[in-house]
């Protein structure tokens, strides 16, 4: 089944390096060239069903400024997860690619 | 802490207190990092996700659209069960008692009639409609709508209306709708009328609160049942599951049943009883004990539960339970036929009730069971076989056999009530 866009994003941002729930819709925000902003609330329901379901898992808690912050990181499986959801986009990409392209050609042989 | 901290502190409040005691702080840590250094209160849109995620928390099944099917089914099943009591305790003594009397009183009183009344589930307030359907060789229509909308008339009735097959009649505000026609009646060579009649009007306020509100129960009751059931063990998993999804489709069943009698079928007639909803509402009473009484899974101690031998040993114990209860009645049949030395026409034949000869408190779980069991029983074969493979080599010799036995017991008994000594037993049962 196809991901949806935000879990997407949001493996992706810690495909790199554990980040913390700021950092990771910073990092999203980013990633997505400003088109995903998420909220909060959002963040975190994602942040549970994906550790719920051994994607992610807590790297480390630190304290800055008596604040909690809480990194996460990826497992093996969120790290499969996520090579499998890039093989499948790669794969619908260079599909839809290859028609354009064919289509491309056919109406210049048109219109030639 | 200044103003924002406090004010997001107060949305928080929307999360339930366990998960603002796990995820609370960091969540603040969260939202102040992500303010730009001028709020002092928190964006609407923002607000508004904390409260979504809090209620989500509180009153949602687990992510998953199984989970949310289910959580809809459990809505639609509580709405139907609040729609039927709200109409039986708002509704007026069975106007059905009125109107297959006004039906019948059309028929010459020289013929010999049968009839069936039923609440028409699909209209309100609109006229009551009747269908005669006389056996094929009578005489020719228009006679026999002729005939009958004289004794109408002659009943007091006052014409409406006339069409090539029937005729509409009006009597002190109520309407009647006859269509007449020919073909295999039920009963023989009598004529056979079939009554259907609307919902009260007025009772569609009450009966739309009742379906609000019961729908409204049955989210939270089957989302909170399912929440429970996302951070239990195997075994109580599926202790859950079997007894909340029977509930599910016992309620279901009762519906479709009702829905359909409604519409003239007969096939559905045993699951439009009132047993099924009721047996629907005993699982589902003890799904919520269960969800409620059965620990949390600890994940560190204990060692994880082989799901095949948990299966196996439940679906054991609830094939020999339903067997148990079939044998019993078997059982009972053939001692009380001894006892008597009454034969088996004189047994179903009603003076030998089964609610008489057993006691009481034996007769109702004996009954619950025998019921589910019928039942249910070939479908929880479609699980106990294939477990009767998987778990060869892999549980005990001894409770391979145990299951092995328990699935016969499931396969045969039932079976059994399909032979013509079987039926007698299960005719003697159920009057």
């Amino acid at each position: 089944m196809a991901m949806q866009e935000p879990t997407f994003f949001i493996l992706t941002a810690l495909a790199e390096q554990p980040l913390h729930g700021y950092g990771v819709i910073r990092a999203v925000t980013d990633l997505s060239g400003g088109r995903i902003t998420l909220r909060a609330g959002t963040l975190y329901a994602a942040l549970d069903r994906l550790t719920e379901e051994g994607l992610l898992v807590v790297d480390r808690e630190e304290a800055v400024d008596g604040r909690l912050r809480r990194y996460y990181r990826l497992t093996d499986d969120g790290t499969t997860a996520l090579s499998a959801e890039v093989d499948r986009l790669r794969a619908n990409a260079a599909m839809a690619g290859a028609r354009l392209r064919r289509t491309t050609r056919l109406a210049f042989g048109a219109g030639r | 802490m200044n103003p924002l901290e406090r004010r997001y502190r107060r949305l928080l409040l929307a999360y339930p207190r366990g998960y603002r005691r796990a995820r609370g702080e960091e969540l603040v840590t969260t939202l102040l990092e992500g303010a730009p250094p001028d709020r002092t209160r928190p964006a609407v849109a923002e607000a508004w996700d904390l409260v979504r995620g809090g209620l989500r928390q509180r009153f949602g099944p687990p992510h998953g659209r199984r989970y949310t099917a289910l959580a809809v089914l459990g809505a639609a099943a509580l709405a139907w069960v609040a729609f039927g009591g709200a109409l039986r305790v708002a509704g007026e003594p069975d106007p059905g008692d009125v109107a297959l009397p006004a039906a019948m009183s059309l028929m010459p009183p020289d013929v010999m009639a049968a009839g069936r009344a039923e609440r028409n589930w699909t209209s309100s307030g609109g006229p009551t409609e009747v269908e005669v359907t006389y056996a094929p060789g009578s005489r020719p229509l228009p006679e026999l709508i002729a005939a009958l909308r004289e004794r109408a008339l002659a009943e007091g009735w006052t014409g409406v209306a006339v069409s090539a097959t029937g005729f509409t009649v009006e009597r002190g505000g109520e309407t009647m709708v006859v269509t007449v026609g020919t073909g295999p009646t039920e009963f023989g060579i009598s004529p056979f009328v079939d009554i259907r009649y609307p919902l009260p009007g007025p009772l569609l306020p009450t009966a739309a609160a009742a379906v609000v509100l019961g729908g409204l129960t049955g989210w939270l009751l089957t989302a909170w049942t399912l929440r429970r059931f996302r951070s239990r063990a195997a075994t109580s998993r599926l202790a859950i599951a079997l007894t909340g999804v029977p509930a599910l489709l016992f309620i279901t069943a009762s519906a479709i049943g009702v829905a359909l009698n409604a519409r003239g079928s007969t096939l559905t007639m045993a699951f439009s009883a009132a047993l099924p909803e009721r047996l629907g509402l005993l699982f589902g009473a003890v799904t919520l004990v269960l969800a409620a009484l059965l620990p949390v899974e600890r994940r560190t101690a204990t060692p994880p539960v082989d799901a095949v031998r948990a299966g196996t040993r439940i679906l054991a114990a609830v094939h020999l339970a339903f067997g148990v209860a079939i044998a019993t009645v078997f059982v009972t049949f053939a001692v009380r036929m001894w006892a008597t030395g009454a034969n088996r026409a004189e047994m179903v034949s009603g003076f030998h009730d089964p609610k008489l000869v057993l006691p009481f408190a034996v007769y109702v779980p004996v009954a619950l069971l025998y019921y589910s069991g019928v039942l249910l029983s070939p479908l929880l074969l479609l699980v106990s076989v294939p477990l009767l493979g998987v778990g060869r080599g892999r549980v005990s010799p001894a409770a391979w056999r145990v299951l092995l036995v328990a699935a016969i017991s499931a396969a045969t008994l039932p079976a059994l009530l399909l032979t013509p000594y079987g039926g007698d037993v299960a005719r003697w049962w159920l009057d």
